[in-house]
This record gives structure tokens, C-alpha cells and sequence, in this order.
């Protein structure tokens, strides 16, 4: 086999399009040439570029009223009664009256199971209509008795009887004693908290009902249904392929239903783990979906980071018990560079990102979320708590923390003084990297004005000052100089990154901002090779000199994330990882005056939950962003910095006081001695103070241009829980709840209850609200995505 | 089968077909006729053609079937529409005007973005595969079947246009 480099089976080869064998001889070749090889990583890089730029236009979606015209069959929209998809399903029993979602929930359930018995790959909600359900009952009735296994078909009764009962069908004698009666009771008397945990179920079941998710709604049944009946016996039904298996005892079905109830959800995807164990049932036809399962988790698990990419370990933070540790304190972030990054690996790559490079709180952080502006003039931002129930946990409570700085009027920016630091090292030399961080510059050139002032420094290759500050008005100028950058071979940055700061307090600006922003791929050869001293480097000098550091993300295959995250931190700065041109534009160009103008800085949370009223609580995110509770009040702490417009949201999940009893205090921290009496009830409430709040959210900051030694400012707010559902919530909780959710899912996380990624859509379609910048869908796109890359 | 079963059939292939292929296709759509608004309209016909199909027949090839029935609507409407210009040349350049043209519109949302640029100036067959290939994700089987191209003739267009994209990048670049 010859090849020239210009042969069309080199672009097919890259492309995967190559046939096997041509592929294997191709292999050998290019490993022989290396110029062949590196012909086939521009082709691809190429290729990335297109696929990534074409699927970054605007979201396209066809108009409602198309969609179900095309629903409809053609036919006028409403004319023809067909199922509604899996969305409009979501939509209509949710927002019903409760008797009506409660037996519409009921059926679906009840589906399920038949479904289940019979045809596992039918999806349920394909046959909502309830006539031809009951209908179908006496075929039912045949099927489950043809069946070699014992059941107690009471169960099965039930399940069905419940949809009937709703259009009174004369089945009452069939069903237990008092059932009948119960049924409407639990429809009436069921809390919205419960009730959406049980759509939970349902819904989870709707497109693959796993056998976990059968067995969540079993359990759901057993729970509500079988309550009110002290005499019946229990049984839990869970095995898949037609096979039945009977609750041994009434104790042991309703403990075991329990537990299923609780851990069915954890149990999807961690399949590695015996789901005997997980499940807490003798189960005996796990095999089949366990082997499928157990592949995918592995497949899971091998991802990998692409190149030499590098990712800090993150671990996500356990339950912590009020009782023992009432205070959470961490530092805020507005980092946004993991969303950008998952965003680049489920849509350019098709493939999930490693769990290291998600962070849940920069993926939260990522979008914008209407809280008011401060009104109290003391304080550069207004915090906004709220406070509903938890869509991926029955019983848990969410609460929001969300921060919202002051807005900066753009014609007021205060003038800036910024120094771009640029990796001019040879791995620039990509479309993917030189030409977007030239346009990404450039863009936020043109929007800077006669009072700014900007130089350029660049490191390796032609190391150093490119552009001495000058005003921000000869944009040509700047924009010529950013064009002329070029990639060279060297790695000599003697002083890159003393030089950038150096410049830029030459030409402080009081009052003003005061910047270095360092663009890179990962490549640190900045003048100062060790990562310490690095770090203390940006450090001292944003103490020293208040010269803050913007670090800029460029690029695939070499990117050091965790780094670059790092020295963000240090240098009282942001990390953004620019993954097109989009982007570039979103940090530097929309929100320019956020990514510039600070309003304060070592922004600490610190929330003190009132054990009497919380059990345990958790934070989402924030893995490293976490401090000691004594730090809070510690000045010289260094924490978070808040730019003008910007908006921080954290979340909390909450066991409720009471609630953990019942179900085992999930997975708090056991913080019993031996060498340590525990606390009885009573002496536990003689420790508490009588208060109704939840908790109460403290906030510490300093003005942008404090130094280290000033005080900072401290105000706090409490918070009681209104008890309010998921449906009650406001849409920023919604959709805060739901992209948490997905980088709980993402991460693989431990605590992610019931999420899966068709209740993950149903919660960000039900959070998207208006999305004017139309990244909201995008994000429900990228989820989509995900759904299917996981399939 | 019975009609019950194939009617389930096709209501399930027709919400895979949108929850798969709604943004690409009008995507796709939307970069023939250079409208995103009538793209729309030709993505709801293809899908509403697709329900007056035999799911049987058409579930394993879905999005090749998709693609050749938007691609031959949108052609049917531009050759229209040539045929109308003669006519009414006036009219029809206002309807020009107002139209939403997708590179415009990607321009607008991100001025920066050279690719889109570059690749609005490569010959139309070109661009029409490389559209197909990374917007449409599809093979180059899957695209020959689309454009009635032969696989290899499909193999040369993108590694051309591939190639002229990087010329000009790396033009830019330097």
C-alpha cells in the first residue's frame, strides 16, 4: 500500500470510514511516517472543529404547533387521540387535580407491572388509554396465571383494579377489604412531596423499565396501597423475564419493599455491586439485566480523559449529621470552565467526560438565573434562599442559596488595565486553539474603550512583550498585534509571567481593574516551572499589587484543567475553559463586565442548620471549595471573588429531622465512640435552642481593592421551609435542580436517588422558562445526548 | 401484524425520528434554503410524510430515509422558487431579505466564527457532504444514499472539503 499525503483514504481513516483491513494497513503506515500521522490529526482536528461549530447553531426545533401536527399524524392538532409522548404525558398528570394525578399515577404504575410481566421492552406510557387497558384485564388475568411461577395475584389485581377503579368499574369485590376505600384516600391524602416521588418511579420506568425501576414501583404499591390493609399479605414482586418470585413473609416483603424503595435507584448503575445486596430481595433472575448493566458500568468507568488531559480528583461531599456538625462553610465560585469542558466531551465527542472533570457547581454557575438585584445598598448582592422538595430523593428537602451581584451599568465599567498573557508554545499551533484565542481577544478588544489600557505578553516560543500598553481605543493596533501572534518552536519563557504582572502594575489603574489574563492550553511554561511556587506567585502579587488573573482554557488533548483551576484560585481570579468561539464570546464579550469587575471578593458561605428541624444535610459541588468552619471569620482566608451581574447558586440537599428515622439516616456520617456516652433524645433537645428555622445562611466578603489585613463584611439570613413541593418551586430552582442533578449523574455520584436521565429532562423542561440566550436548551440537548451516548 | 400494533409502530418511530433528528434536520434544512422558518416547515412535512409510512420497511434505514425526503423538499422548493423568480423577480428577492439566512444567523449570534464562514465558501456539492457527514452525522454510505452519490465520489467530496477548510484556517492562522 503507497500512499501520497493527499490520498482521500487518509481523510477516510481518520474519519473512521476506512474499511477494516485498509484500516489495519494504514495503521502500520502511518506509524512509520510520521508527517502521514500528523496529516491524519489535522484532518481530524479539522473535522472536530466543523462538528463542533455546526452543532453550536442556535437550538432548531420545530414550533409547538408543528411538533404536534406531527404528532397528531398530519391531522389538525387535537383531532386524533393518540398517546402522548413521554413530555406531554409529564405535563398533563402533573399539573392535574391530585385525585386525577394520583390515579393517573396509579395506572401508569399498574402499566408498569403488566407491561413489565409481558413485554419488558413495550414502553408503558405507549398505552395510557384506560379503556382498552381494561379491556385488556381478562387476557391479563390469563397470562399471569399461565405462568410457572407462583404469585399472589392480589398484587397484580390491584395494580389493574386501581385504573379501573377509576371509571367505577365493578371490580370493588375483587379487591382486598378496605382497598377499595383506601385507594381514594391515598390519592387525596398523598403529599406532593410523595406524590411527585412516586411519579418519580413511574417516570423512571417509562422508556426501559429496568428491573430496579418495577421493582421502585412495586415498592411504591406495596407502600401506599398496602397500608391500609393490616391483614393482607405482603409481597414484593421484582424479577424480570416473567419470573415471579413470593414475599416470604409479611415482615420481610414490607422491609424488603423498603428498602427497595430507597436504594432501586442507587442500584442503576452500580450494578457492580450484587443487586441482591443493593435491593435487599432474594433475587433469582437478575442475571440477564445484571450482566448488561455490569457492562455498562464498566463502560462507565473506562472513561477516560482524552490525551494527557489532566483532572483533579474530586470526591463528592457525604451527608454530615446537624446534630454533630451544624456549620457548612465554603468559598463561592463562579467558575464556569467544567460545563464548558462536559459540553465539549458529550457534544463534540460523544462521549461522557471523565467524573474528575465535572464540577457540579461550575456547571450550575454556568447559567444565569433571575435573582433580583440587591436592594440593600450595604451589600454588593442580594441572596435569595428558597427552599422546596427534592426531585431525586423522597422525603429530602433542596435548598438554594443563591447570590446575585450587583449589575454594572456597561457604560460605567471602570476603566481596565489588562495584560494578556498568551501561550505562544508550538501544541497553540491548532485551529482549535491560536485561531480561537486570536478571535476570542480580538472580540473582547473591540468592546474596550479609550480609558482601558492593554498590553500583550507572550511565553515560549517568541517569549515576550508584544505589545506595550496603550489605550484601549487603537483597537486596530492591539487587534494587529493579537493577529501577528505566532506559534514558535522554543520553550524559552524566561520571565513570561513576571513580565505580565510587572506590566500591569506599571500601569495601574486606582479604582479600576486590574488584570493578567493568561491564555493557554496547558502548557506552563510560564517563567516559573514549579506548581508552589507558581501558585504563590499569583498569590503574592494579586495581595501585593491587586492584580487579579483570568485563566482561559484552550483546546483538546493537553488541557490541565486542575491547574489552571488552581491558580485561578490563587490569583483572586476565574478559570473559563473556551471550547469555540461561542464561548470566547459568552466570557469575553456578554459578560465582560462580570469577568472583569469585581464587586467583592472572599465571598465565604457559611450555613448553620438548626438540628431540630434537619437531620442531615449535604453540599452539592463545591468538593474543593469547601473550608473549616473557623476559617469563616478568618480575614486572611482567601475565598471566592463575585464579579458585577455575576450569580452564584449552591445547593443543599436535607434529610429532615423525623424523616431519617424512617429511613435509615441515608448516608450521614456516623460520628458515634465508644469512649462517648450518645446523646439520648432528651438531652439532644435540651441542646437546642426553640427555633422554627431551617437554618440560616451567614455571608462574609471584602470590598474588590481590600488588603489583607481589612475586615471583612458579615451579614446572614434565615430560612424556614415553607414545605412547599417541586411544583411550587420557582423555575430557577427547577432548573438549578436539574443541571446539579446531571453532574450528579455525570459524576456517578453516590447520592443521586432516582435520577436518570429521563427525569433529568422532564426537570429541565419543566425549569427552562424563557432562556433568552438559549443555552438552557442547549444544556437539555446536551443531556439528551448524553441519554443516548449512556444507552 | 395487526393495524393496532403497526399504528403503535409508526407513532413510536415518529418520536424517535424526532427526538433524534429534529435539530439536524433542520439544521440541514435550514442550509439549503437558507431559512430557518421554511426549513421548519419542510422537517414538519418530512416527519408527517414519515407517519404515512410502513415502519417495517423503513426503521432500519430512518435516517437516510429522513434525510433524502427533506433533502428532495427542500430541492422541489428552491427549483419553485427558481422557477418563480423569473416571474416575479421582484418578490421573490423581498422574500430573500426577510429570510433568515442560518450562516447570517450563526454570524450574528458569534461574528467570530470563521469555520461557518469558510465553509459557506466551498462548492456547493462539498459543502452539501460535509453538512450531511458532521451536522447529519451520517456515513458515507449513509450519505451516498441521501445524495445518490457513489460512496467513493462521497469519500473524495469530504476529503476535498475538508481540505480547502484547513487551507483556509491555517491561511488564518499563520
Amino acid at each position: 500500500m503507497t500512499i501520497k499525503p493527499d490520498d482521500q483514504r487518509l481523510t477516510a481513516y481518520a474519519l473512521g470510514e476506512l474499511e477494516p483491513a485498509e484500516s489495519v494497513q494504514l495503521e502500520a503506515l502511518l506509524k512509520e511516517n510520521p508527517s502521514m500521522a500528523a496529516e491524519v490529526a489535522a484532518i481530524r482536528e479539522a473535522a472536530a472543529l466543523l462538528e463542533g461549530e455546526l452543532s453550536a447553531t442556535p437550538a432548531l426545533e420545530l414550533s409547538e404547533e408543528q411538533r404536534s401536527r406531527v404528532i397528531a399524524g398530519g391531522d389538525e392538532p387535537g383531532q386524533k387521540i393518540i398517546t402522548p409522548g413521554p413530555d406531554a404525558f409529564s405535563r398533563t398528570s402533573r399539573w392535574l387535580g391530585i385525585t386525577a394525578a394520583a390515579a393517573c399515577v396509579m395506572a401508569v404504575s399498574a402499566i408498569g407491572i403488566k407491561q413489565f410481566l409481558l413485554d419488558e421492552k413495550q414502553a408503558v406510557t405507549e398505552s395510557l388509554a384506560h379503556d382498552q387497558f381494561a379491556a385488556d384485564k381478562t387476557a391479563e388475568n390469563k397470562a399471569v396465571k399461565a405462568l410457572p411461577v407462583t404469585i399472589d395475584s392480589r398484587v397484580v389485581d390491584l395494580a389493574l383494579n386501581a385504573v379501573a377503579d377509576e371509571s367505577k368499574l365493578s371490580l370493588r369485590k375483587e379487591m382486598p377489604e378496605g382497598l377499595a376505600d383506601a385507594l381514594p384516600e391515598i390519592a387525596h391524602s398523598a403529599p406532593p412531596g410523595e406524590k411527585r416521588a412516586f411519579q418519580q418511579q413511574v417516570a423512571k420506568s417509562k422508556p426501559r423499565p429496568t428491573v430496579p425501576a418495577a421493582n421502585a414501583i412495586s415498592a411504591g404499591i406495596e407502600k401506599h396501597a398496602f397500608d391500609g390493609i393490616a391483614s393482607s399479605r405482603g409481597a414484593a414482586i421484582g424479577l424480570p423475564e416473567g419470573k415471579f418470585s413470593q414475599g416470604e413473609g409479611q415482615g420481610r416483603a414490607r422491609q424488603n419493599a423498603q428498602q427497595a424503595k430507597l436504594k432501586t435507584a442507587t442500584a442503576v448503575g452500580h450494578a457492580n455491586r450484587p443487586l441482591k445486596e443493593n435491593l435487599g430481595l432474594e433475587a433469582n433472575g437478575f442475571g440477564v439485566d445484571d450482566v448488561k448493566e455490569k457492562k455498562k458500568f464498566e463502560q462507565l468507568k473506562t472513561r477516560t480523559a482524552a490525551g494527557s488531559e489532566r483532572f483533579g480528583r474530586l470526591y463528592d461531599t457525604p451527608f454530615f449529621q446537624a446534630f454533630e456538625r451544624p456549620l457548612s462553610t465554603f468559598a463561592v465560585d463562579v467558575d464556569t470552565a467544567s460545563y464548558a469542558n462536559v459540553r465539549r466531551y458529550i457534544g463534540r465527542h460523544g462521549q461522557l467526560p471523565p467524573t474528575d472533570a465535572v464540577r457540579v457547581e461550575e456547571m450550575i454557575n454556568y447559567f444565569d438565573y433571575a435573582y433580583p438585584q440587591p436592594e440593600d445598598s450595604r451589600h454588593p448582592f442580594s441572596v435569595n434562599l428558597e427552599v422546596a422538595a427534592c426531585p431525586w430523593e423522597k422525603g429530602h428537602r433542596l435548598v438554594r442559596v443563591g447570590l446575585k451581584a450587583r449589575e454594572m451599568n456597561p457604560g460605567k465599567r471602570p476603566a481596565s488595565n489588562l495584560i494578556f498573557l498568551v501561550d505562544a508554545s508550538g501544541s497553540m499551533n491548532s485551529p482549535l486553539k491560536l485561531p480561537l484565542l486570536k478571535s476570542s481577544l480580538a472580540a473582547l478588544t473591540r468592546n474596550l474603550t479609550e480609558d482601558d489600557r492593554i498590553g500583550i505578553v507572550t511565553y515560549t516560543g517568541n517569549a515576550g512583550v508584544a505589545l506595550d500598553p496603550v489605550h484601549g481605543d487603537l483597537k486596530e493596533k492591539i487587534i494587529d498585534v493579537i493577529d501577528g501572534i505566532g506559534v514558535g518552536g522554543g520553550t524559552n519563557g524566561a520571565g513570561g509571567i513576571r513580565v505580565a504582572y510587572d506590566l500591569a502594575a506599571k500601569n495601574y489603574i486606582k479604582g479600576g481593574t486590574n488584570r493578567v489574563i493568561l491564555a493557554t492550553d496547558g502548557d506552563f511554561n510560564v517563567g516559573i516551572t514549579d506548581n508552589g511556587e507558581l501558585s504563590k506567585f499569583v498569590k503574592d502579587r494579586s495581595e501585593k499589587d491587586g492584580i487579579f488573573l483570568t485563566a482561559l482554557g484552550f483546546g483538546e488533548g493537553n488541557i490541565n484543567d486542575e491547574r489552571l483551576e488552581q491558580i485561578a484560585n490563587k490569583g483572586n481570579g476565574e478559570y473559563y475553559y473556551i471550547d469555540c468561539a461561542k464561548e470566547g464570546r459568552r466570557v469575553l464579550v456578554d459578560k465582560l463586565s462580570s469577568t472583569l469587575v469585581n464587586v467583592a471578593k472572599d465571598v465565604k458561605i457559611q450555613v448553620d442548620f438548626n438540628p431540630a428541624k434537619v437531620d442531615s444535610y449535604r453540599l452539592i459541588g463545591y468538593a474543593n471549595r469547601r473550608m473549616k468552619a473557623q476559617d469563616f471569620r478568618d480575614d486572611k482566608k482567601d475565598a471566592g471573588e463575585i464579579g458585577a451581574g455575576h450569580t452564584v447558586t449552591a445547593l443543599y440537599q436535607i434529610v429532615p429531622a423525623g424523616a431519617a428515622k424512617e429511613e435509615g439516616g441515608v448516608a450521614a456520617v456516623k460520628t458515634e465512640s465508644r469512649y462517648r456516652k450518645v446523646a439520648d433524645a432528651d438531652a439532644r433537645k435540651a441542646a437546642l435552642v426553640d427555633s422554627d428555622e431551617l437554618l440560616t445562611v451567614a455571608l462574609r466578603y471584602k470590598a474588590p481593592d481590600a488588603g489583607l489585613e481589612d475586615e471583612a463584611t458579615e451579614f446572614a439570613i434565615g430560612l424556614r421551609d415553607s414545605m412547599k413541593g417541586w411544583e411550587d418551586s420557582s423555575q430557577d430552582f427547577r432548573f438549578a435542580a436539574s443541571v446539579a442533578g446531571f453532574g450528579m449523574q455525570l459524576r456517578e455520584s453516590e447520592f443521586r436517588g432516582m435520577l436518570d436521565y429521563d427525569l433529568l429532562l422532564e426537570l429541565a423542561g419543566e425549569g427552562v422558562g424563557e432562556d433568552e440566550n438559549g443555552l438552557r436548551k442547549e444544556f437539555i440537548e446536551l443531556v439528551r445526548k448524553a441519554r443516548k451516548i449512556t444507552k | 401484524m395487526s393495524e393496532n400494533g403497526n399504528t403503535d409502530k409508526r407513532e413510536k418511530l415518529v418520536r424517535r425520528a424526532l427526538e433524534e433528528f429534529e435539530a439536524r434536520l433542520i439544521g440541514y434544512a435550514a442550509s439549503i434554503l437558507r431559512d430557518a422558518d421554511r426549513a421548519r416547515d419542510v422537517v414538519q412535512d418530512t416527519f408527517i410524510k414519515l407517519y404515512g409510512q410502513d415502519p417495517g420497511k423503513i426503521e432500519g434505514a430512518l435516517k437516510a430515509w429522513l434525510f433524502t425526503v427533506c433533502r428532495n423538499r427542500c430541492l422541489d422548493i428552491l427549483r419553485k422558487e427558481k422557477r418563480m423568480e423569473n416571474i416575479e423577480q421582484e418578490q421573490v428577492a423581498q422574500i430573500h431579505d426577510k429570510a433568515e439566512d442560518p450562516s447570517r444567523l450563526a454570524e450574528r449570534s458569534d461574528e467570530h466564527s470563521e469555520v461557518m464562514r469558510f465553509l459557506e465558501r466551498l462548492p456547493e456539492n462539498q459543502k452539501e457532504v460535509l453538512r450531511l457527514k458532521f451536522q447529519g452525522e451520517m456515513s458515507y454510505k449513509e450519505i451516498s444514499e441521501v445524495t445518490s452519490l457513489s460512496v467513493s465520489n462521497v469519500g473524495f467530496l469530504i476529503h476535498a472539503g475538508l481540505k480547502r477548510l484547513r487551507g483556509m484556517l491555517s491561511h488564518q492562522a499563520a
